[in-house]
């Protein structure tokens, strides 16, 4: 097919760096914005911009802010002492929607994988374990339960000598239908039952 | 089905995994489509497989979870990484291994039990000796039987040679055939398989070192 804009294809390109976004939506994408709605495009370009210089990360938890501390660093009335480390800013905001903990965070990037090359430095374990010097009650390992999770939180235990640290439940979900788990899920589940009477 | 165990497994596109499985035909890698199918492989687990037409990258078309994933945690699963990373760094796809299935089930057993640098030292023989690298420590080079209270010399790349008797990191005859008959119930003879594991494995693994060895060594020092 001729190409009638090489900007436009230039742009269609851009747009499949959207998770999910393959050619075709981008393209649908691309049309959408210059035809029907270049006022919002434009917006968007100079949002899009603007976060892009702006936005970094709280030098103490990692989450993304445009501070040097975020909010939730800073905020007096947090628990300073209970420190949740998670693998994402998403897994943040999660509990942050939740409204369930009201300690302050670390936000690893992603769990240490070493078939893929991801070493502890990579992920950030030294920043963790700086911020865990500073002085903690508890540390609450909120990671992925996969190989990845457990060798990262293996290595954070073998880092923190006489911390106390604790880790989220694993097993089946809440609504989850136990005739659909997989075997891991429901060896977990089985070998972390509980006393009922 | 053929049978194999899962390797590793990393995110492939938006909802499928690209998987490196052992199988008797070898380390064989491909594609699981879907995310509820691709969520449950996790590395040591046991399957069944159905593999799509070949292709530049084979899919997986059907899978059939043989149990849970042995169950490894704490510094075990490290050393089960390092089992993973051994086959993934050093067994050349889609050549056959018939054996190493068997010796890789065994090895993630004893892991699981605790019984980890034995266990280790084995699979890493069994692994040299399917990648042709398992000549024997039990005679020299030049095929004299050793003499259990000299030293030597070994060499990564062949057998061991006569060292003068007061060398440093020479190692004495009856251990070395000790080594050879995997005979691990005594820790100078284990680390001394150790080592001479690393050197062998260290040649065929060039400058990149394995990051799973490195993982375990911070954990531990
Ligand atoms: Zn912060």
């Amino acid at each position: 097919m001729k190409s009638f804009s090489p900007l436009f294809d230039e742009l269609q390109r851009a747009l499949q760096v959207l998770p999910g976004v393959g050619p075709r939506s981008a393209q649908r994408m691309a049309l959408n914005l210059i035809e029907r709605t270049p006022r919002e495009a434009k917006t968007l370009a100079s949002v899009l911009d603007q976060a892009l210089n702006e936005i970094g990360h709280c030098q103490r938890c990692y989450v993304l802010s445009e501070t040097d501390e975020c909010q939730i660093c800073t905020d007096a009335k947090r628990d300073h002492t209970r420190l949740m480390v998670v693998e994402s800013p998403g897994q943040l905001l999660a509990f942050e929607r939740a409204g369930l903990h009201d300690g302050q965070y670390f936000v690893l990037n992603g769990l240490i994988s070493p078939l893929d090359g991801v070493s502890p430095d990579e992920v950030r374990i030294p920043q963790l374990l700086g911020r865990v010097r500073e002085g903690v009650d508890e540390v609450i390992l909120a990671l992925t339960s996969s190989v990845e999770g457990e060798a990262t939180a293996h290595y954070i235990k073998s880092q923190c000598p006489g911390i106390t640290l604790t880790r989220l439940a694993r097993g089946i979900p809440m609504g989850g239908d136990i005739e659909a788990l997989d075997p891991n899920t429901l060896e977990l589940a089985l070998g972390a039952r509980e006393r009922w009477s | 089905m053929t049978p194999g165990w899962v390797l590793h497994r990393r995110p492939y596109r938006e909802s499928s995994a690209l998987v490196e499985v052992l199988t008797a035909d070898g380390r064989q890698r491909g594609v699981v489509r879907g995310q509820g199918k691709s969520s449950q492989l996790v590395a040591f687990m046991p399957l069944l497989i159905d593999w799509g037409p070949a292709r530049d990258l084979r899919s997986l078309t059907r899978i059939e979870p043989m149990g849970p994933s042995v169950s490894l945690s704490g510094n075990p699963l490290l050393c089960g990484l390092y089992v993973n990373e051994l086959c993934v760094r050093l067994l050349p796809q889609d050549e056959a291994c018939p054996g190493l299935m068997a010796d890789y089930g065994r090895t993630l057993g004893a892991l699981r039990d605790g019984e980890i640098e034995p266990a280790l030292r084995r699979f890493e023989r069994a692994l040299l000796a399917q990648l042709g690298f398992d000549f024997s420590v039990a005679a020299t080079a030049d095929g004299q039987p050793l003499e259990d209270d000299l030293r030597y010399w070994v060499h990564p790349e062949s057998g061991p040679r006569l060292a003068p008797q007061t060398a440093a990191g020479a190692a004495f005859g009856r251990d070395l055939k000790r080594v050879q008959a995997q005979a691990f119930d005594d820790a100078g003879v284990l680390k001394l398989a150790k080592r001479l594991n690393r050197q062998r494995l260290n040649a065929l693994l060039g400058d990149k070192p394995l990051q799973s060895r490195l993982l375990i060594q911070g954990a531990n020092s």
